[in-house]
């Protein structure tokens, strides 16, 4: 593991009991995150990007169960530790911002209220500020005007439910950032605002990469969202990761046939063609998902060989993809 | 006489009362919203109609109204020469079942408990649209025209995946050989991969069948796609309308221009754009409703919401720059 990365996960495993079985939903999830990179996750509902980094970040539900062979944080192996130590680290060094923003808040406290547990926090840790009672409010006015809330001293006398989707998603940004986390996790952070909110918090995000030392991972099902704030990408399909490489690579000239469809239909859908080119079929159940490659009964260019299981493969420029196609190395 | 116009809205107003009993007494501020303010719209025999705008614009309620679904507080509904405003419960029957709609979550319109082929063939027998011995092979027909094999008939809407729900709520649709459909946020829910054939198929239909179909959405890209003209809604106001590649090229409204700037990556009036940081309320009603996000507002916009102005054949904006 070099010291440019942040993150490391190797074979990581998902299960879900079912009655008295275990349905495998994520498979194989060899995957790095880079120090101060945006790391896209690509994949339609069901796909299993969320709950990857709900496996990593070790909030799945109690009938889910993960599996890592290596797990390394800040360059610790942090797979088999305690989930005392674990529940530290997930609020000090990594965080997770989600699609609905109403949840993360408790709804019966200001806005204010939250930001003064995070600076509590902070403080019993390293006596930092422990002297002055109110330096909180000023980091926190400070803290939203960083993310284009200019009044925040009124926003922090507000409740939830007063301010906007757009407003309680920058809030929460804010408080997030007042933990200094090293790695973010954003879970389709955009998906329920208006078209003009969710632009304006895309360059929110481009502008936090460039001025914050934290990585981000940023889980999305919109292919010209990733294009714009990611540095690499990971497409998702079934459970497992098809292609993974850098975002302008992989927008330009994406591999694997079902990042060739995503990648087709977002570009087909900005110009406006005649008629869209659709990727047939819909995902398979995951009790049933077809052998070796899983994509294969939808794909166009399939044949006999697929139904073997298909390893990740290493391409050029760091480009790795899960194909028969692609003669790279395997086992990337 | 059959005119080209099927639908023409005229200076239609719905409200929704959000006040009642003591709270209205004591409160001196309005107890309703205006969720759809003043709007005309003509709908064309044959087109896809786009209404574009933002959560709360109005554009679902638009829909209802339509449908009469929510009360009309003002203005007319002409539908083939009929205002559907004026007329009592029982006049409307006809047109419930020459209006169909399809809406964002096909599995609450699908009753739960009844298999797919009843829920397509309970229309067709409700409304007698053909005889009782054919309604079997009408069911099928109606399956195999949205992309289903007959082996979907004894399917519960719980077995099916949200692509092929849609597809059966849209063929449900179709059974009774409506003249007008209205899809609301009809795609909004499904995956990329599933929302290319969706869209194909809504194409398809209304190429084969004739139909004029509204088609109500916040994806601009989606718009684009499907319809011959657009209108754009904001806060209960339709603030610009026009043929889709002339809007698209040419938008006039700093809204319209914010709006179609978040799907081009060049650059991006959607910076300009204040936040939501208000609610917008009844207060705000006076002036241009887009007044207080506006970034070339000047003082005589706060007066009077603007008239509509022509800027292109079949192209109006409400905007007095």
């Amino acid at each position: 593991m070099s010291a440019q990365t942040l993150l490391e996960v190797r074979n990581l495993r998902t299960s879900f009991a079912l009655g008295e079985t275990a349905v495998p939903v994520v498979e194989g999830i060899d995957l790095a995150v880079r120090r101060g990179e945006v790391l896209g996750v690509i994949g339609e509902s069901g796909s299993g990007k969320t709950v990857t980094w709900m496996s990593i970040l070790r909030l799945l539900p109690e009938h889910a169960e993960a599996t890592t062979d290596e797990f390394r944080f800040e360059g610790e192996e942090i797979g088999g530790c305690p989930e005392s130590r674990f529940r530290d680290l997930r609020g000090r060094r990594m965080a997770m911002i989600f699609q609905d923003p109403v949840g993360s808040f408790n709804p019966v406290k200001t806005i204010g209220w939250h930001f003064r547990e995070v600076s509590r926090r902070r403080a019993s840790d390293a006596d930092h500020r422990a002297g002055s009672s109110d330096g909180w409010r000023q980091e926190a006015t400070a803290a939203l005007k960083r993310v284009g809330i200019p009044h925040g001293a009124q926003i922090l006398r507000n409740y939830p439910h007063q301010l906007s989707g757009g407003m309680l998603q920058r809030a929460l940004i804010a408080l997030v950032l007042q933990l200094q986390p090293s790695l973010i996790v954003a879970d389709e952070p955009t998906t329920n605002l208006d078209n003009i909110v969710e632009h304006q918090i895309i360059q929110l995000f481009r502008n936090l990469k460039d001025e914050t030392r934290a990585s981000f991972v940023f889980i999305t099902h919109d292919m010209s969202v990733a294009g714009k704030l990611c540095d690499r990408i990971a497409v998702m399909y079934a459970g497992q990761i098809v292609e993974l490489g850098a975002a302008e690579d992989i927008l330009r000239e994406p591999k694997h046939p079902y990042s060739q469809g995503l990648v087709r239909t977002a570009t087909e859908l900005s110009q406006r063609v005649e008629r869209l080119r659709e990727i047939p079929g819909e995902l398979p159940n995951y009790r049933s998902l077809p052998t070796g490659c899983r994509f294969r009964t939808r794909c166009e260019l399939a044949r006999e060989a697929c139904s073997e299981v298909q390893p990740m493969r290493a391409l050029a420029r760091g480009r790795q993809v899960r194909c028969l196609l692609y003669s790279g190395s395997g086992d990337a | 006489m059959e005119t080209s116009t099927l639908l023409d809205i005229r200076n239609l107003v719905v409200r929704f009362r959000t006040r009642r009993g003591l709270g209205q007494l004591l409160s001196d501020k309005p107890a309703h919203i205006t969720a759809v303010d003043d709007v005309s719209i003509a709908i064309e025999r044959g087109e896809i109609y786009g209404l574009v705008g933002e959560s709360g614009s109005g554009k679902t309620t638009l829909g209802k109204a339509i449908l009469r679904l929510v009360d009309v507080a003002s203005g007319q509904i002409r539908f083939d020469g009929h205002d559907l405003v004026a007329y009592p419960e029982r006049k409307l029957r006809p047109f419930r079942r020459r209006i169909q709609t399809v809406f964002q979550d096909p599995l609450s319109s699908l009753n739960p408990r009844h298999r797919v082929a009843s829920a397509i063939a309970t229309p067709l027998a409700l409304h007698q649209i053909v005889p009782a011995s054919e309604i079997d092979a009408t069911t099928d027909a109606i399956l195999e025209r949205v992309g289903l094999s007959p082996v979907f008939r004894e399917r519960y809407p719980h077995e099916l995946s949200g692509g092929q729900l849609q597809r059966v709520a849209i063929g449900r649709a179709l059974a009774l050989d409506p003249t007008f459909l209205i899809a609301d946020e009809a795609v909004s829910k499904l995956d990329v991969s599933v929302r290319a054939q969706i869209l194909n198929l809504f194409k398809d239909i209304q190429q084969t069948s004739g139909v004029t179909i509204l088609f109500i959405t916040h994806d601009l890209h989606v718009a684009r796609y499907l319809c011959t003209r657009i209108g754009v809604m904001y806060f209960g106001k339709l603030v610009e309308y026009g043929p889709t590649e002339q809007l698209y090229s040419a938008p006039r409204h700093p809204y319209t221009r914010a709006l179609l700037s978040t799907i081009d990556d060049g650059q991006s009036e959607a910076s300009d754009i204040a936040q939501e940081a208000f609610n917008p309320t009844e207060d705000d009603r006076t002036g241009c409703r887009f007044y207080k996000r506006c970034p070339i507002r000047r003082d005589n916009c706060k007066a009077a919401h603007p008239p509509f102005e022509r800027i292109g054949p079949g192209h109006e904006v409400a905007c007095y720059h």
